[in-house]
């Protein structure tokens, strides 16, 4: 945020050199900056679906556990599993929806939603697992 | 490695009433535990390395992501999405049997 103020206030300093190289470059960075703001890079896409599949074979793992109770120091809360299922099959679909698009874009700025939907459902599933001390 | 841990485990274990300063409820169930806590968490921790290994690549490359990483990334993914399938399906028909 703290950069994005200074290139907006270094354009509007450099408003007359408008028209000029150098002035049309301060604007283009401006507006990249302000992109890179509501816009997200396939590389934190990337860095996000492993993130996710991080939270996807940790939940995997605890759902492989027996139901409890049982005799077994380790087991699987029905009602967590009833939580985590729904979840991660969300977060499946958002992952995909974001690989795809980066996948496609290499070069390009995804929409930040794309990037949103994903990093909050594995938050959501972060927050459960803690919660319920299930770790990986 | 991991089959000399869980090899120790169970000679620990087979040892332990042998033992009659150790044999105590309470370090049994200490070395139970751990006996099943281990290849859970052997295995959490093996399949974890990858994608562990992919952030800290993808953070060094400085937003280099290339064909060949996506592609990893991908068939990587297929193997986890149809490992979780088949738990979810196994842990979702257990709840059912065990409510009827």
């Amino acid at each position: 945020m703290k950069k994005l103020l200074v290139i907006v206030a270094i354009t509007l300093s450099l408003a007359g050199c408008q028209g000029t190289r150098f002035g049309d470059f301060i604007a283009t960075t401006g507006n990249a900056i302000t992109a890179t703001e509501n816009a997200v890079t396939p590389q934190q896409i990337y860095i996000a679906a492993n993130a996710f599949d991080a939270v996807k074979v940790s939940a995997t793992n605890y759902l492989k556990l027996k139901r409890c109770p049982t005799n077994a120091p380790f087991c699987r809360d029905p009602s967590v599993t009833k939580k985590l299922i729904p979840l991660i099959r969300a977060g499946t679909i958002a992952r995909n929806n974001a690989v795809s698009w980066a996948r496609a874009n290499p070069n390009g700025f995804a929409d930040v939603s794309l990037y949103e939907k994903l990093t909050s459902i594995t938050s959501t599933i972060e927050a459960i697992m803690r919660q319920y001390n299930i770790g990986g | 490695m991991e089959g000399l841990i869980s090899l120790s485990l169970g000679l620990i274990t087979k040892l332990l009433p042998m033992i009659p300063a150790l044999s105590t409820p309470l370090v049994r169930d200490i070395v139970n535990t751990v006996a099943v806590a281990t290849p859970v968490v052997i295995s959490t921790y093996k399949d974890l390395k990858p994608i562990v290994a992919n952030i800290i690549k993808s953070l060094k490359n400085s937003g280099n992501i290339t064909e060949d990483d996506w592609n990893a990334l991908i068939e990587a993914e297929k193997l986890i999405d149809e490992d979780f399938d088949k738990a979810a399906a196994a842990a979702l028909a257990e709840d059912k049997t065990a409510k009827e």
